[in-house]
């Protein structure tokens, strides 16, 4: 030992140490090789295996290996919320580089020794590495701390009661100190040198003080640490494939397994009716989970990798109104059905969960796992449809897409009547053109049955025309895109009316289509991209702003006053993967860009809207979740909401309506733009529509 | 059990318009479907069935070839079989016709136990077919009915009779008329109406029900439609403008002038 | 033999309202009314007092009051079997029911046995020539109106919901009262009666002079109180659309006017946030006045209303109250 720095190799055990370490840990690889394999085998639907699901999935499996590695090396989700990142953080890196030190000493002693190439452990390296080790080790213990705390003490409402995660925490805990108790012991019994470079063991060594001895009841004293400790490993190694530490593997496996390429806001598409027309063979078509046993291998992965850490719950907007709705728990319901064969629960169980879902994604943008919570809730959905269990609201409305082509209830004929009094109706309507706009100006079926959303539609088509924007519109002709088909869960309806627009939409002749209306946007963008349409469609709000960079817009930068204008950013906006280009547009032409509440950008918070459930009323609910979102806007003190959505508009205007106080003003962003123009296009109507 | 419910084929009533210049209705585009209460009468078929063993369920359908995926989506609703029944003959206004053809149907694929039918058409609003139906097959007729079970002979009915709910008991053979507020009626999802396959639908032509089309034109027709008139009775249409403030005095007055307002 | 006019109804009224457009009828082709009416009938008291409260003087010739053999109730089929009893023998040109309970299937039976046309919801109704009968009725839930000739005869007609217009009864001579024993059909017999449980009407719609009638205009349930002094101050019953009764059930279904539910001829019917779909106008075309409160100045109901006032109804129903309360103070009209 004299030659320089190097590790003592199990002091004070005895010399059978290793007969009983060797084949007690060859004991718990095994049990854990079971634990993987069996929990493995839970990824399974019939016939079918995650390997299965593996290989069909697009995109290059590097691409995806890379995406779970940076997930899990880089903390990326965890580091987003400010607590876990101080708690988690280290604890994942302590253990980490604990394991590889531990694992090294034993290469070193039991493999590379006898390969006679020298010894890792020694020189400089060593030194350092102990006190990184070292370090490792405060980090686990201080973590461990923090989360013990925040479980214990603190006990966040969002984060649920397990046990079994204490327990992982104490484990961890227990590893911990007492590795560094065995530490000291060791410098107290052996000073040298170097032994101030283990920092914390030395510091411990003072402890022990005479208490520690070569012989004698406290060697043995430490045999036992010694064998607790090595147990508290064990126990942690079995856990890994027994329990929530298993996040470690599970968590990277989900992203892993995932379509990388698939936005945010993509739902899923369970077949494509016109090709299973097409086919010869005959294809079983399934739409929906009956029951958590018809769940296929990537969503029982994805429901096993959550780590019940209870974002998606504290984002979630049907939570927070006291719906019967926890994206957490619908999870963990989930998770213990896929588990150890929990029991199989019904689409039936879930049915209020279901319908109280935005699908606002807040869950999906939240989870550290990377969880689609909306593809589970979407998928009982389906099952419920199928089983007949919608009730007469949510009936209606399909009834209604048929028989009148818009979920208004309203006669089709009856729809954007007031594009009758538009001076220069003429000229935009898809048909009465003399040779195809560039742009198909899709107005969704809101401007075409509810006047407020009218007026959003008449100031897009003044600005559009200011900018000298070639374009038209189906108008009194244009039917509903499928949006409450496809998120009720209907989705041969969604995909009869799909098919019906993607050709409605070529035919108009346009290169591109417009529309002020996100879910619109969302369904033909990407609902019918995924169905073989690929004209590229843009949100009113990105036309504006391109429109803006390009100085053709008549609206002087800076004219607009927006110092009491907050923004609230619709959810299939934000979500969408499409840059907030409305808050680009207010910031070039506003005095100030305008106030954002707490929740803005990505995690922006629903209006309430969206998931259909405009069309439907859900029970039970203790607070609306527009009047939520209201008073959030409302506490930046601003007296009017600026938006870009016509599901958010009348929803926000509503809880304005029945909200205390001065009366907030609800507009879309092409209302207050219009304001700010200096200049008509020509004949433009100017007149409020609610006049004629 | 052998349940037969009849089921119209109609333009979708919300959509229809009546055109002004040419004094005809606007059916050019209008989607088809079944006569909404029809669908009442096909859930409470199916509902039977469910609750019971050995219930067999079967559709008529009106309207001809143009109504086969009307008929599919009735099946889809949990019929056994769908008969298509030839069309050409097909009235809103002649009860006494739709009542001949219906019965003939209904013996002709081997009478039923029990017959239900929607309460009334969603085009023609009647609510005579079913039971002059009965009275041609000389059986009892309840309606409207809000409530129903059954067991191997018997039906047990509750009507909505207005001012008193009524139960009574017949025994097979009866018709039933079934109320709108009964049942709300499944809607069969695209991919049920895909699946169901053509043998579980039938067609029955006039001629197997021993009727040439030329007697329903001549004997059998019992009403002539001379012309439609706008169904909106002509309104004032006034509006009063300004402020709550100026306008409800207006209104009232208004109203006074008319003699509308104790 | 002159031809006749057979007529029944379910209670006094409704055979009164029939009586009354049979008797115009007789008149233009020179015929006879006959009353059916079947005894214990769905009302209690004497024949006589029937025929007092239902104002059959100087309306029909004739009364048959059949009296149900014991066991036996007041059913369609008895009806039919009353009808088609009185029509024995005499030259009937048609048969004229108020509609109610039981009607239709009268009628349907009763056309059936006689070889006759059948047609209901007729809001009008003519003897023409030859035996023939006009009519008009809804078609498709009230977008067009029909004009009919029933050609088959008799022609059997049951009224529009609310009865058909007719002249008001001007007083005569009372008819004749006839008894006569009743031989049921057999089919009556196969239907038992197990129980009858009255419904308690929270409304009576059909009778009300003044009609408040509430739409999606109103946001949430809660907020329906604020007709609450409106209807006290117009002695108003309350109605609503299909989606108040039917999708968010706040009122119970007796309230839906329209197409399903009833048929309403008030005085004044007052539309508060109600969009005016033609189904829900199917139940109003009898009102006198319609008057309507929308803020959608495009909506529907404007065209369909004698007067409008486009507006915010929380804004409106207030200032509407007030002003009413303040009239009334003041000692009513004129105020
Ligand atoms: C077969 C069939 C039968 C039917 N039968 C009937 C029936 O019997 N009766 C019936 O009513 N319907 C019936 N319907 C439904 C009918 O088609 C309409 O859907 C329904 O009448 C609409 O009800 P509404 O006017 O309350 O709602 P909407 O059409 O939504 O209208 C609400 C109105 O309120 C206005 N409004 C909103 N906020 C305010 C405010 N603050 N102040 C003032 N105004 C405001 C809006 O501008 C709008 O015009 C039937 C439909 C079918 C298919
Ligand atoms: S999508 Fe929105 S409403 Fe639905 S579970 Fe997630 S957070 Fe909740
Ligand atoms: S689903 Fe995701 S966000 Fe929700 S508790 Fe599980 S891991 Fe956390």
């Amino acid at each position: 030992m004299g030659s320089g720095y190097a590790r003592e190799y199990l002091p004070f055990m005895p010399g059978w140490t290793l007969w009983l370490l060797y084949p007690l840990f060859a004991l718990i690889l095994a049990a854990l090789a079971w634990a993987l394999v069996r929990r493995y085998s839970t990824y399974r639907r019939r016939a079918e295996s995650l390997r299965d699901h593996l290989r069909a999935v697009p995109g290059s499996p590097r691409r995806r290996l890379r995406a779970a590695l940076a997930d899990a090396l880089l903390q990326r989700k965890v580091l987003e919320r400010r607590l876990p990142a101080v708690f988690h953080l280290p604890i994942f890196y302590g253990m980490v580089l604990l394991t590889i030190g531990t694992t090294l000493v034993f290469l070193d002693e039991d493999v590379v020794r006898h390969l006679d190439v020298g010894q890792l452990m020694s020189g400089w390296f060593y030194v350092v590495w102990e006190a990184l080790l070292d370090l490792a080790g405060i980090g686990l213990v201080a973590g461990v701390l923090i989360a013990l705390y925040r479980r214990l003490v603190l006990r966040p409402s969002f984060l649920p009661w397990r046990p079994g995660t204490v327990l992982i925490l104490a484990g961890l805990l227990y590893a911990g100190v007492t590795g560094f108790l065995l530490e000291g012991y060791r410098i107290a019994v052996h000073p040298n040198d170097w032994a101030a470079a283990s920092f914390v063991g030395y510091a411990i060594s003072g402890l022990w003080g005479g208490a520690a001895g070569e012989a004698g009841g406290a060697v043995l004293a430490y045999r036992l640490l010694w064998w607790s400790h090595a147990a508290a490993a064990f126990a942690l190694i079995a856990a890994l494939g027994l329990t929530g530490l298993s996040h470690i593997l599970t968590v990277p496996g989900n992203v892993f397994a995932q379509d990388l390429r698939r936005p945010r806001a993509k739902l899923t598409t369970p077949f494509n009716l016109a090709e299973v027309l097409e086919s010869e063979e005959e294809v079983e078509l399934i739409s929906g989970v009956a029951a958590t046993g018809d769940l296929a291998p990537a969503a029982r992965l994805g429901a096993d990798a959550c780590v019940a850490c209870g974002r998606c719950h504290a984002e979630c907007p049907a939570a927070a109104a006291g719906r019967l709705l926890s994206p957490r728990d619908l999870i963990l319901d989930v998770q213990e059905s896929v588990r150890w064969g929990g029991p199989v629960r019904e689409a039936a169980y879930f049915e209020a969960a279901s319908w109280s879902c935005t699908n606002c994604y807040a869950c999906e943008e939240a989870c550290p796992a990377r969880i689609r919570h909306v593809d589970y809730v979407l998928d009982f959905r389906r099952a419920l449809v199928d089983q007949n269990r919608l009730d007469e609201q949510k009936l209606s409305v399909l009834e209604a897409l048929d028989r009148n082509l818009n979920p208004y209830k309203l006669p089709s004929h009856e729809r954007a009547s007031w594009l009758a009094q538009v001076p220069y109706a003429g000229e935009i309507l898809v048909g009465e053109t003399e040779e195809p706009a560039e742009w198909l100006y899709w107005m969704g079926c809101s401007a075409g049955y509810d006047s407020r959303v009218a007026d959003v539609a008449l100031a897009t088509m003044r600005l559009l025309r200011a900018a000298r924007v070639s374009f038209a519109t189906l108008g009194p002709a244009e039917p509903c895109c499928g949006e409450p088909a496809k998120r009720l869960g209907e989705e041969g309806r969604f995909q009869l009316m799909a098919a019906v627009n993607m050709e409605l939409i070529r035919e108009a002749g346009a290169s591109r289509v417009v529309t002020h209306c996100p879910h619109c946007m969302h369904i033909l963008a990407q609902e019918y991209g995924s169905l073989g349409f690929d004209i590229p469609v843009l949100h009113h709000t990105e036309l504006l702003a391109e429109l803006v960079r390009r100085r053709r817009l008549p609206v002087q930068a800076g004219v607009l006053d927006l110092s009491a204008v907050a923004y609230h950013e619709p959810c299939n906006l934000a979500r969408a993967g499409r840059p907030a280009a409305a808050l680009e547009v207010l910031a070039s032409l506003g005095q100030t860009p305008p106030v954002l509440p707490a929740r803005s950008g990505r995690r922006t918070f629903c209006c309430g809207g969206g998931g259909a459930n405009m069309w439907y009323t859900v029970e039970p609910e203790e607070q609306r979740i527009s009047a939520i979102r209201l008073e959030e806007l409302a506490a930046t003190g601003a007296t009017t909401v600026a938006t870009a959505c016509p599901f958010c508009l009348p929803m926000l205007n509503d809880a304005a309506g029945s909200r205390e106080g001065e009366r907030l003003a609800v507009r879309d962003v092409a209302e207050i733009l219009a304001e700010g123009l200096t200049t008509d296009g020509p004949g433009n109507c100017t007149r409020n529509p609610a006049d004629w | 059990m052998r349940i037969i419910v009849c089921a119209k084929h109609v333009f979708d009533s919300t959509e229809v318009r009546f055109n002004e210049d040419t004094k005809e209705l606007l059916t050019v585009n209008v989607p088809v479907k079944i006569s909404d209460y029809d669908r009442n009468a096909l859930e409470a078929a199916v509902a039977l069935k469910e609750a019971g063993d050995d219930v067999t369920v079967e559709v008529i359908m009106s309207g001809g070839q143009a109504a086969l995926k009307t008929l599919k989506e009735a099946v889809a609703m949990g019929a056994d079989k769908g008969y298509l029944l030839e069309g050409g003959w097909e009235t809103a206004f002649d009860p006494m016709l739709s009542m001949r053809v219906l019965a003939r149907a209904i013996e002709a694929i081997g009478g039923a136990d029990l017959v239900l039918c929607g309460l009334v058409s969603e085009d023609g609003y009647n609510g005579l077919t079913p039971p002059a139906v009965a009275e041609l097959l000389g059986v009892p007729y309840l309606a409207p009915v809000v409530n129903l079970s059954a067991d191997d002979d018997t039906v047990t009915a509750t009507m909505d009779l207005g001012d008193v709910l009524q139960t009574v008991r017949a025994p097979f053979p009866c018709v039933l008329g079934i109320d709108s507020s009964m049942n709300v009626p499944r809607l069969p999802t695209v991919l049920q109406v895909m699946k169901v396959k053509s043998d579980r639908v039938a067609t029955l032509s006039l001629e197997d029900l021993g009727l040439p089309a030329t007697a329903l034109a001549t004997e059998f027709s019992t009403v002539t439609l001379d012309r439609l008139e706008s169904g909106a009775a002509p309104r004032k249409a006034l509006i009063i403008e300004g402020s709550p403030e100026e306008a409800v005095p207006s209104l009232v007055t208004a109203l006074e002038r008319e003699g509308v307002l104790a | 033999m002159s031809p006749r006019i057979v007529v029944a109804g379910y209670d006094a009224r409704g055979t009164g309202a029939a009586a009354a457009v049979a008797r115009e009828m007789a008149d233009s082709i020179g015929g006879a009314v006959d009353v059916v009416v079947l005894v214990p009938s769905a009302i209690p008291g004497t024949v006589e007092a029937f025929v007092e409260e239902a104002g059959l003087a100087g309306r029909a010739e004739r009364v048959v009051a059949y009296e149900l053999p014991p066991g036996h109730a007041y059913s369609g089929v008895t009806v039919a079997d009353a009808l088609v009893d009185a029509a024995a023998g005499n030259d009937v040109s048609a048969v004229v029911l108020a509609d109610g309970p039981f009607a239709r299937e009268a009628a349907a039976r009763t056309a059936v046995r006689l070889d006759g046309a059948c047609a209901s919801m007729c809001s009008t109704v003519e003897a023409v020539a030859g035996n023939l009968v006009s009519v008009t009725r809804p078609a498709y839930g009230g977008v067009a109106l029909a004009h009919l000739t029933l050609k088959a005869s008799p022609a059997v007609v049951v009224l529009a919901p609310g009865g058909a217009s007719a002249g008001t009864a001007t007083g005569g001579a009372a008819p004749a009262v006839e008894r006569k024993a009743l031989t049921v059909s057999e089919v009556a017999g196969r239907v038992t009666v197990l129980d009858e449980t009255p419904v308690v009407k929270t409304c009576d719609l059909e009778h009300a002079k003044v009609v408040v009638s509430v739409g999606r205009g109103f946001a949430k349930p809660a907020d329906l109180e604020i007709i609450d002094d409106l209807v006290g101050l117009l002695d108003a019953e309350v109605g609503c659309s299909r989606p108040i009764a039917e999708d968010f059930k706040w009122l119970a279904k007796e309230h839906l006017v329209g197409l399903t539910g009833a048929t309403v001829t008030p005085d004044l019917y007052l539309a508060l946030g109600i969009s005016g779909q033609v189904q829900h106008l199917a139940g109003i075309k009898g009102a006198k006045i319609v008057a309507a409160v929308n803020s959608d100045g495009r909506s529907p109901i404007l065209k369909n209303a004698d007067y409008a006032l486009v507006g915010d109804l929380y804004k409106v129903v207030p200032a509407l109250t007030e002003h009413l309360r303040k009239r009334k103070a003041n000692g009513g009209a004129g105020g």
